[in-house]
């Protein structure tokens, strides 16, 4: 019983992470109708910028924690006013592929910057663990990671409900032509949400590398954090923070049970294989809308 | 297609013919000179070359059919190919004679992408993309943990009649004869009936389905014969390298087939070829050039060599997309319209 309290401990500030990260998926595809596949790969650049900034150049932490954070906006801005712009009635395949040649282009922009090799970020916490229910143990760092993402997910929904350029960006998720007919400046708000979207992305970054280290193949994370966008339902924000914990407790679990059956790696796989069963049986995720087509 | 006014097909038969104009006679028998003369007169470094870029042809031919024409985007196709790969080794271990270990090849290829294909009956866009994927992954821990992948089975010289493909010679006359007859074979599945309903399926499937095309069917038979192109194309590898291993197959490799469809022109079989040509070369001009950038650039000499040719492709494919999201087809065919109407403009 404490072993599994102490797995779903770990695996609840792990799945913070996809909730973190996938915050930017259901973002962008409620306000444009993309699935942004570089969100991965923006995550990892803004956690080697952020480790260059303190490591290399020697910057305090708080300073280059919040230059890292204006890099990913800057990102993010640039994103949606030189990329996506040329994509307004594309095909659906060409945003894919855009956005996957783009991680790739990142990848080996961080490849050549940086190297291969594992490095390691300053530490943004003490460290230490604390034990829960007697049982569960968790390392500081893993907490103030469950903290830190359950305060930008509730500012999110405050500020997706009460604040007037949260409702405008409510409103162009509805519908793109309307919002513009009522005076809502449309571009800015889509620039506001890769912003908004990229900067979360960053922040997921910095906080990660106390976690996993400083790599670009933990960029592979984008991944996890889009089955969970999608086992949630790309239109709803409650369905990642319910199904990114969810996920993560399922993950550890599955390492920790099925492993010995199948021989390893379950956990990578354990979110693929729930995707695939979810999207046979509701295809648009648990808490997504159904939408009926017409021809 | 354009013929110059006046010169009509007279019989039916001509109409529907494959090759409809002796000039598209001489560029045919031009091709295959071409194709089949190389390695009389190529060094071994442009053989090489040209031997991946048959196989990548036929993985991408696969793709066109699959994504380009049926518009089920699979994100997985590294995944099938090595399933077709994983299955050609053991087969080719067994002795079994090369022609039926090429089809033993496409139709483990075909039949995984038929079970990872499922999904598709109900999703779409990017949820089928993002299941494809899933798919990958699920695939490459299957190879990974129940067959070897991890390590890999090496791969004896396949036979066929007694003759052995031992040599890259040898081997080169193999790839460039099933990649020829693969595109054949795909050329005409995009004329006939199938073909037909796979560009209904794409343009709108449920406009396709009151007009009485079985969506369901067709679906999974663009899935099967996509990934059966992949299986073979994963076999062809796999014999080039005497060598079957999961590391051959990797999701970029995937994003760049897709890259070259578009590249190419999503649903045309020459932008099959263009697109693959285009990639390929240009990623062969990163592996030329990242040694001398290597000498200007020596604190960065370490990850160059590995980093300059995703760099390129990456750049390539996204001022490609956003530049000319139609394809060189497109560019070519703006380009004999005007070689055609000469002195006026387009």
């Amino acid at each position: 019983m404490e072993k599994i309290l102490n797995y779903v401990m770990v695996g609840l500030a792990n799945g913070c992470i996809y909730s973190l990260v996938a915050i930017g998926f259901v973002l962008i595809y409620k306000s444009s109708g993309i699935l942004n596949f570089a969100q991965g790969s923006i995550v990892i650049l803004s956690a080697y910028v952020f480790y260059s900034f303190s490591m290399q150049f020697g910057i305090p932490l708080l300073v280059s924690i919040a230059m890292a954070l204006v890099f990913g906006a800057f990102l993010g801005f640039c994103i949606e006013r030189f990329m996506l712009d040329r994509l307004i009635g594309q095909p659906i395949l060409a945003v894919i592929i855009l956005t996957l040649a783009f991680s790739e282009f990142l990848k080996g922009t961080m490849y050549l910057g940086w190297g291969t090799d594992i490095l390691n970020a300053p530490p943004l916490f003490p460290k230490g663990e604390i034990s829960l229910f007697g049982a569960g143990h968790l390392d500081y760092s893993r907490l103030a990671f469950l903290i830190i993402t359950f305060i930008l997910i509730s500012g999110f929904a405050l500020f997706y409900n009460k604040t007037k350029t949260g409702l405008s960006m409510k409103a162009t998720a509805d519908d793109t032509v309307v919002a513009g007919s009522v005076g809502i400046r449309v571009r800015k708000v889509f620039a506001l949400t890769w912003i908004i979207s990229c900067v979360t992305a960053a922040a997921g970054g910095i906080l990660l590398t106390n976690i996993m280290g400083v790599n670009y193949q933990v960029g592979e994370i984008g991944y996890k954090a889009m089955a969970v966008a999608l086992v949630g339902g790309l239109e709803s924000l409650p369905g990642i923070i319910v199904i990114g914990p969810l996920m993560g407790i399922v993950e550890f679990l599955a390492a920790a049970y099925l492993d010995p059956l199948v021989g390893g790696g379950m956990r990578d796989l354990a979110p693929f294989i729930i995707l695939l069963i979810v999207l046979i049986i509701r295809p648009y995720g648990i808490f997504g809308w159904k939408r009926i087509e017409r021809i | 297609m354009w013929r110059p006014s006046g010169i009509f097909s007279v019989t039916y038969r001509k109409e529907i013919a494959f090759i409809q104009t002796p000039f598209q006679w001489v560029m045919l028998f031009l091709a295959l000179l071409f194709g089949f003369s190389l390695p009389f007169y190529a060094s071994l470094e442009i053989l090489d070359f040209f031997i991946k870029a048959w196989i990548t042809v036929t993985a991408v031919l696969g793709l066109t059919l699959l994504t380009g024409n049926c518009g089920q985007i699979s994100l997985g196709h590294t995944g099938f190919m090595a399933v077709g790969a994983f299955a050609g080794a053991i087969s080719l271990a067994k002795g079994i004679p090369l022609p039926f270990v090429i089809i033993i090849s496409g139709l483990a290829g075909g039949a995984a992408g038929m079970i990872f294909g499922l999904p598709a009956l109900r999703i779409k866009g990017f949820y089928l993309a993002f299941a494809t994927l899933a798919a990958y992954y699920i695939i490459q821990f299957a190879l990974i943990h129940y067959f070897g992948g991890e390590v890999g089975h090496s791969v004896p010289p396949p036979t066929v009649l007694g003759f052995t493909f031992d040599s890259d010679l040898r081997i080169y006359y193999l790839i460039a004869t099933t990649c020829f007859i693969m595109t054949y074979a795909a050329k005409n599945i995009t004329r006939c009936k199938w073909g037909r309903a796979f560009v209904a399926i794409r343009d709108h499937d449920i406009a396709a389905n009151t007009l009485g095309v079985n969506v369901y069917f067709y679906k999974l038979m663009a899935f099967f014969i996509g990934c059966f192109y992949a299986g073979v194309a994963g076999l062809l590898l796999t014999v080039y390298m005497g060598w079957a291993s999961v590391d051959h197959y990797s999701l970029s490799n995937c994003i760049w087939y897709l890259g070259m469809i578009i590249v190419g022109g999503m649903n045309s079989i020459s932008g099959a070829y263009m697109g693959a040509f285009f990639i390929l070369g240009i990623e062969e001009a990163g592996n030329i050039i990242a040694p001398t950038l290597a000498e200007i650039f020596p604190k960065l000499a370490g990850s160059m060599i590995g980093a300059i040719p995703i760099l390129f492709v990456g750049l390539a494919l996204m001022i490609f997309i956003m530049l000319e999201p139609r394809g060189l087809v497109h560019r070519w065919e703006i380009m004999k319209t005007s070689v055609r109407i000469f002195p006026f403009h387009h």
